[in-house]
């Protein structure tokens, strides 16, 4: 074998053995509970930003189906809109965040991918309220969002909550201890406390 | 081969699989660090001397049936200049009455000295008994003992460095209820019927026998405290006495509205279905009607043309909130008018000009403050009706008349010319 053919075997070698180093230290982080995730505008270090992001963001009780990440340079940093979707349900999850190149943080969120079967559980439970039955009666579907921990430990408790809102009044469900939190009325100064 | 050529491939071989045995080894001293027995810090005296570490995610929820299991990753990143050393303890918090077993739940490694602006991954598993019964707990998992220092004493310590999780324990019922609630604005001196469907998904028949929830029925409305505007001869409920296995079937609900009802009625049909999966609460369909009186008669409003000049009236529905196509009552309408316009020559030919939809989107009005988090993304709050009618006009006196429906109020404007 010439000098010219060995090289080049070792480069292959070299360049395997790169491929392989690299892909035992990056292994694809995204969860279970995510089919597929799709980038608009895909920044340089969408790994990190994923990383994080999965740390960040949960589904209700299902799988995200699709998580798509579009992304906006400001003069802030990196402001990043995720839209989560479930097969279980046509609503969706929006959350959105700055990236300052080394940490995400949540600027503000609104969950709305809850499958149907909780989302008409936690309406049971408001409407079995009956200051919440008083207010809403006849007035149609409410919608029903989920309130992160960061949220409700200001009033309630560090948990997943539901919001139960028709026009003028809102509901903060505990879903597992399937009990009206607090009550909100429009024009009242603060929700009152059950 | 060349003597050197096979010193080049020897070093890049060699390199190679240097390169995954560093990783190892990486792997291996994690390892080491997890076996650390570290002494756990002190509680905190003052609110100042909190160890600064991140607890990453900072919550979670298992829901698990019996005889699974799941686990999850929380990273701790110590942000201090100085080792820190964490003991997870598991703190389980008996709200709500149902306990998780502490054997259920561990969490490896069982400590850690993270070096400063290092940080280690701990995995948190639950594993339910198949045997275990089902139930919602709440947990901490403490990796410090420092705690919020207060004024009087509490019942349970409150963790500064925690990962707040609840584990819920369940079965699929196999009784599953389509609907769990009828909503609807029924109307008074009418008559309704309903239909909750109930699949029974197990292999064995499910017998039910539903009644009439009874709880104390006066509730505080709008004008104080008021008895139910239904009583409960005016509610039937006809059903199977079971469920076949595989089958679906209904229970009906029949409800009569007396001529002279007004209010709200707020209860509760409780299934009575007899599968112990199934959890009191789960087995009921809660009832909530507003009892509303259609007025017979149209509002009117007069007003004057001094000279011909077209006329143009447009009547919109109060915002209604995803208002009645989406409820769950067989009444669910939209809000409609029957307008008219009587002039000097009589009723004038009224033409509908248009027909708007109008949307209202908020980014940050009114809304519950457990919602605040979500000003600044768009959402519909509401959509609100609007008709517009026009028609000639000729000098005299002329009469709107609106009989609404289906709308709790309306706005109207009347332009003339134009």
């Amino acid at each position: 074998m010439n000098t010219k053919i060995t090289l080049v075997i070792g480069i292959i070698i070299l360049t395997l053995g790169i491929g392989l180093s690299l892909s035992q230290k990056q292994p694809d982080v995204k969860p279970s509970w995510v089919q597929q995730v799709l980038w608009q505008d895909k920044p340089p270090d969408n790994a990190k930003i994923e990383e994080l992001l999965w740390t960040e963001i949960t589904p209700y009780r299902t799988e995200y189906e699709m998580v798509n990440i579009s992304s906006d340079t400001t003069s802030e940093g990196l402001r990043l809109k995720v839209v989560a979707t479930s097969k279980e349900t046509d609503k969706q999850d929006i959350y959105d965040f700055m990236y300052d190149g080394k940490e995400l943080l949540l600027t503000g969120y609104l969950l709305e991918a809850i499958p149907s079967q909780y989302r008409n559980d936690a309406i049971a439970i408001a409407i079995g309220n009956q200051e919440v039955a008083a207010s809403v009666a006849g007035a149609g579907a409410p919608t029903v969002r989920r309130i992160l921990p960061k949220t409700s430990e200001r009033f309630y408790a560090p948990k997943t909550l539901l919001s139960v809102t028709w026009e003028g009044v809102s509901a903060l469900v505990d879903p597992d201890e399937r009990t009206v939190v607090q009550v909100w009325k429009a024009g009242a100064q603060q929700g009152a406390k059950k | 081969m060349s003597k050197y050529a096979s010193i080049v491939i020897a070093i890049l071989v060699l390199g190679m699989f240097t390169g995954i045995e560093a990783g190892n080894v990486a792997q291996a001293q994690d390892v080491v660090v997890q076996e650390v027995g570290a002494p756990v810090m002190p509680p905190a005296d003052q609110i100042g001397n909190i160890t600064k570490i991140d607890i990453s995610p900072q919550y979670g929820n298992f829901r698990l049936q019996p005889g699974e299991s799941k686990e999850i990753t929380v990273t701790i990143r110590n942000k201090e200049k100085n080792a820190v050393s964490v003991k997870p303890n598991t703190v389980i918090l008996p709200y709500g009455g149902y306990m998780v077993d502490a054997g259920w739940i561990t969490v490896k490694p069982g400590s850690a000295d993270i070096p400063a602006g290092g940080s280690q991954k701990f995995t948190i598993k639950a594993e339910i008994p198949k045997d275990a019964s089902i139930g919602s707990s709440s947990l901490q998992i403490a990796f410090t003992n420092e705690t919020i220092p207060t004024p009087y004493p509490q019942p349970f310590p409150n963790y500064i460095h925690a990962f707040q999780f609840s584990v819920d324990v369940w079965m699929p019922p196999k009784l599953q209820i389509m609907m769990p609630y009828i909503s609807d604005q029924l109307e008074a001196g009418k008559e309704y019927d309903y239909e909750i469907k109930l699949k029974n998904t197990g292999d064995q028949a499910i017998g039910i026998s539903p009644k009439l929830g009874s709880d104390d029925m006066y509730y505080g409305g709008p004008y104080g405290m008021m008895a139910p505007a239904l009583t409960e001869d005016s509610i039937t409920i006809t059903a199977p006495t079971s469920i076949a296995a595989g089958a679906t079937d209904a229970v009906k609900i029949h409800v009569r509205v007396p001529a002279d009802a007004k209010g709200y009625y707020n209860g509760y049909i409780d299934l009575g279905i007899d599968d112990p999966s199934v959890r009191e609460w789960e087995g009921r369909v809660q009832l909530n009607f507003n009892i509303w009186t259609q007025p017979t008669g149209a509002f009117v409003r007069s007003f004057n043309l001094t000279e011909a000049a077209p006329i143009t009236v447009e009547v919109s529905s109060n915002n209604y909130y995803y208002g009645y196509p989406y409820a769950k009552g067989t009444n669910a309408k939209a809000p409609s008018f029957e307008t008219s316009l009587e002039g000097p020559g009589g009723k004038a030919p009224l033409t509908v000009n248009k027909t708007v939809i109008r949307g209202n989107v908020n980014m940050g009005g009114d809304r519950p403050p457990w919602e605040m988090d979500s000003a600044s993304i768009y959402q519909e709050m509401g959509v609100q009706y609007v008709v517009t009618y026009k028609t000639d006009g000729t000098p005299g006196e002329w009469k709107l008349s609106v009989l609404p429906r289906n709308t709790q109020g309306f706005d109207y404007s009347i332009t003339i010319g134009g």
